[in-house]
């Protein structure tokens, strides 16, 4: 993989236009960070083929074979206001989303909370990893890393009952580069309109959740909280209803038991 | 390309585990390649300096008082006095409303303990919202006297998070 390979037939202006491949890196958010951290511009890309200390949130291990999935980390300088920065990693896996069913329009890809981007049958095939951070003379960044599980045929024993790919859904084998194309073609699209109308990022996102009406189960810390999904708010905050009917506001946490279904 | 922003990506080639990269950038190819193993070390040595580079935060905060000093005599009084309030503990507060993590993962250590000496840009602790992971940077140098909340814990927007007693 090198630059050129990705640059050509890019029709973004400024996502993807500054990219930074690696045959084998740390990780792309990592590096994605300390690019940001030295000012460099909105829309980099950092893509590799393979990390060696892939990770996800609280360091959980990102596990993805070489040169079959996409890796990469974009840097984003919002102007949005403060609280409706959580909408950035929600915006990208809505735009993750919308571009696989473009390429494939019957695979059945939805988004669970905030961020992760499954099978309708619950299996996980990407992830976002969000980090805010500031350049050095203190302007916000934030740097959001995707795993995508493109062509890879076998996982881990480990992983099997949790992870899949879009092949393994549609026994297509999918050209990385033009899905990677198509994602940051739409980033750009719908990021442009998200100042005038960050409300359309939750509706979108919402349009591929299934979660709603669904119990489910949030550990957050050390506490967990059951009940059934109700909606997501403006902010991207997930409301739950609890047997008393009374609605929590989540803001952090793993929802996990999640009867997710398609229908 | 200029100078600086060279020295920022050899930078981030010695901090990473990476041996080559290759940029392209208004019609500039340049490529960077490191050894490994044996300079290994020598690189860290190399890279610590360059890593207090991230401290411009905290001196913008003293940029006043800095900008003073050519212009009055009055600039050393000025810090006399600022002696007086560092008495006082220095709270570091959360930004956001989130769940706060003193370490980056449940099996990692703690970012800092108390009675732990910091410097502007040691980063104490996490606040996660929406799994949008915010590191929280000292800004101050001295002591960590208090962790006022407990791991992944809930906290609130401007709550106090860690009381630092400042260098003197």
């Amino acid at each position: 993989m090198t630059i050129s390979t990705i640059a050509d037939g890019l029709k973004t202006k400024k996502f993807g236009k500054k990219v930074f491949v690696f045959d084998t890196i740390d990780s792309t958010n990592t590096c994605a960070r300390l690019l940001a951290e030295c000012g460099t511009e909105e829309g980099t890309v950092v893509y590799a083929e393979e990390q060696t200390s892939g990770r996800g949130r609280l360091k959980r291990k990102w596990i993805s074979a070489k040169s079959e999935n996409l890796l990469f980390s974009i840097i984003f300088a919002p102007k949005i206001k403060e609280r409706r920065y959580y909408l950035i990693p929600l915006l990208v896996s809505v735009c993750i989303v919308n571009s696989i069913k473009k390429d494939i329009p019957d695979c059945p890809v939805i988004v669970k909370w905030p961020n992760d981007i499954l099978l309708s049958g619950g299996k996980k095939i990407g992830g976002i990893l969000t980090e805010l951070t500031h350049t050095y003379d203190n302007d916000l960044r934030i740097v959001v890393g995707a795993g995508i599980n493109v062509n890879q045929s076998t996982f881990p024993s480990e992983l099997n009952t949790t992870a899949s790919s879009l092949y393994i859904a549609t026994g297509k084998e999918l050209n990385r580069i033009t899905l990677l194309h198509s994602i940051l073609y739409e980033i750009e699209l719908v990021y442009n309109s998200v100042e005038a109308d960050p409300d359309s990022i939750v509706e979108r996102w919402k349009s591929h959740c299934t979660m709603f009406g669904k119990p489910v189960q949030v550990i957050e810390g050390k506490k967990v909280k059951t009940g059934i999904c109700k909606d997501i708010d403006r902010e991207g905050a997930l409301l739950i209803e609890d047997k008393k009917g009374t609605i929590h506001r989540i803001i952090a946490g793993d929802v996990t038991s999640v009867a997710i279904n398609t229908t | 390309m200029d100078l600086t922003y060279l020295r920022k990506l050899i930078k981030i080639l010695d901090q990473s585990n990476m041996t080559e990269m290759e940029i392209e950038e208004e019609g500039i190819k340049l490529r960077l390649a490191k050894q490994t193993n044996s300079k290994a070390e020598g690189l860290h040595g190399q890279v610590m300096p360059f890593y207090q580079m991230p401290a411009p935060m905290p001196q913008q905060q003293q940029l006043p008082a800095a900008q003073q000093q050519p212009e009055t005599p009055a600039a050393e009084k000025t810090e006399e006095k600022k002696a007086e309030p560092s008495v006082t503990y220095h709270e570091v507060r959360s930004p956001i409303v989130g769940t706060f993590y003193r370490a980056p993962a449940p099996d990692a250590d703690s970012y800092v303990e108390v009675g732990q000496e910091v410097e502007p840009g040691t980063v104490l602790c996490i606040v996660e919202a929406m799994k949008l992971m915010n590191e929280i940077e000292c800004d101050v140098k001295g002591k960590i006297v208090k962790i006022m909340v407990e791991n992944a814990q809930p906290v609130e927007y401007n709550q106090t998070l860690f009381l630092i007693e400042p260098t003197k």
